[in-house]
């Protein structure tokens, strides 16, 4: 199983794609920098919105992880498995001797791996830009919290929120990686990912306006079955000082796990490969 | 002695077509048979059952000894085999791909996955060629790397389907030359699809018919070439009955 993982991990790092990917991870940073300086301007400092050192990391890996790492999952699923997959290159692979069930876990692995490390990266990116391009307030607050936070609680609120943003990246892979299997070509895999993306992030506010027929309680549940609405709005409730649907996030983010997950597994390792 | 392949009443049915149907023979060691088929008789079907890469509806495949559906992981380690025209990475050389493929073998240290790639570029004679990308390759030179990647683990039995398709008379020759001298050399047994009837008669020791996806015949070469020697006029003959 780890030569399996490894060789796909070697595969991955000789694509140009992989590598563009990681260097626009500093690119994605600075704009977004240069987005919450502009912003800074019109925001009150008493403000969780207002950019500081220690919580630049998370204002922007807040609205880069519901767009650019969300996409990023959509073009690495459409490569990885996808092309691989339907173009036959794949096929030398599952002659040699290993089950089909563990190509596919070497394939999520690397895929999820790989994720871990635009993450990281993407935090420690955010953290320098965060010290060049801020002020370095000593104490800033945070959302839904009626105390200021100084680095240390705010560095330890970053890394809750980075995991669970992971988290919400892993649910979003399981659909991806359903999608990339089912899908026959790349473009099949990206216009379907695209489509679910842009899918999750409308329902919600189409049922905004049927908010009043469902109650409050129903409509923020509907608006958290979402992804990218958790990614947005969902991780901030879970870290507040009195958590908000927490059950019902975790339990969302749990389905998306297992049952896209689990077909996916199911379709790649018992349909017929006529590849 | 046990045979290297036994296919057993091998169905495949797609919803209500039949594909393959209660086809059964053996390969014995040492033996390089030919499956000849017009298109669409099944034999990429029949390889792709043989492969494991799609589960029969019925019948049974067992790859020395090994059952294919039950046991592929065991059965797989000492077969090699190109199904369809062999696909590479693209963004790797030829001797990145093998290495990429070699880390998969089992029980091999670092030291002879090296040696073992570098010895199967120099069988199939890409070692110069070898730190080229894929995509610079002429056909008849991915068919090489498809042998080389086939013969990374040292296998028994190779399955080649169709290694001759798009080859020019040189290529056609090199490919022929290579079969014979890896089975002469290193006993290797081989199951060879094609409709190429010349290149099939002169490698091939043994036949199987396929058409419609039934077995036909099966045999020895000589036994269906006849006296004069002519497969083309045996093979005519029998697919039009």
């Amino acid at each position: 199983m780890m030569r399996l993982f490894i060789s796909e991990w070697q595969r991955l790092w000789k694509r140009k794609s992989t590598w563009l990917m990681f260097a626009a991870i500093p690119l994605i940073v600075y704009a977004a920098g240069s987005y919450f300086q502009k912003a800074n301007e019109q925001t009150s400092s008493a403000l969780p919105q207002y950019s500081v050192f220690g919580n630049f990391s998370i204002l922007s890996f807040e609205e880069m992880l519901m767009t650019v790492f969300n996409f990023m999952v959509i073009i690495l699923a459409a490569l990885i498995v996808t092309d691989e997959y339907r173009s036959g290159q794949l096929r030398m692979v599952m002659l040699r001797a290993y089950t089909f069930s563990k190509l596919f876990w070497a394939k999520g692995a690397v895929l999820t791996g790989l994720l871990f490390l635009f993450t990281c990266f993407y935090f420690v990116c955010s953290y320098v830009a965060g010290f060049f391009m801020f002020p370095h307030a000593e104490r800033f607050p945070l959302f839904y919290r009626s105390e200021m936070v100084d680095m240390w609680g705010g560095l330890v609120y970053n890394l809750a929120f980075y995991g669970l943003g992971f988290l919400s990246l892993l649910a979003f892979v399981c659909v991806m990686l359903l999608i990339s299997v089912a899908g026959h070509t790349t473009t099949t895999t990206i216009g379907v990912g695209l489509g679910f993306y842009l899918f999750s992030l409308m329902y919600p506010y189409v049922c905004s306006y049927f908010q009043p027929l469902f109650g409050n309680e129903v409509y923020m549940k509907i608006f958290f079955s979402s992804i990218p609405m958790i990614q947005w709005q969902g991780i901030v409730f879970m870290l507040a000082e009195q958590p908000r649907y927490v059950g019902w996030i975790v339990g969302v983010l749990c389905f998306y796990l297992f049952v896209f997950g689990g077909a996916a597994y199911v379709l790649f390792t018992r349909k017929d490969r006529w590849i | 002695m046990q045979p290297i392949l036994q296919v057993q009443q091998i169905t495949k049915k797609v919803r209500s077509r039949t594909l393959v149907k209660d086809v059964s023979f053996d390969i014995q060691k040492g033996d390089i048979c030919g499956l000849l088929g017009p298109n669409g008789a099944g034999k990429t079907t029949l390889i792709r059952m043989l492969t494991g890469l799609i589960a029969p509806t019925s019948g049974d495949i067992f790859v020395s000894g090994m059952h294919m559906q039950k046991e592929r992981q065991n059965a797989l380690v000492k077969l090699g085999a190109i199904v369809e025209s062999p696909v590479f990475f693209p963004y790797l050389t030829g001797r990145g791909n093998l290495r990429n493929l070699v880390r998969l073998q089992p029980n091999l240290s670092k030291k002879e996955q090296i040696e073992q790639v570098e010895e199967t570029l120099h069988i199939v004679g890409l070692t110069s060629r070898a730190d080229d990308r894929v995509g610079t390759y002429s056909l008849g030179m991915k068919q090489r790397l498809g042998i080389a990647q086939a013969l990374l683990g040292k296998p028994d039995f190779i399955i080649l389907d169709e290694p001759a398709n798009g080859l020019d008379p040189m290529g056609m020759r090199e490919l022929r030359e290579l079969v014979m001298e890896l089975h002469k050399r290193h006993g290797i047994t081989f199951l060879i699809s094609s409709h190429l009837l010349d290149e099939i008669q002169k490698m091939c020791d043994h036949l199987v018919l396929l058409k419609e996806g039934e077995l036909i015949w099966k045999g020895q070469t000589q036994e269906l070439a006849g006296e004069g020697g002519n497969l083309e006029d045996a093979f005519v003959e029998m697919m039009v009955r």
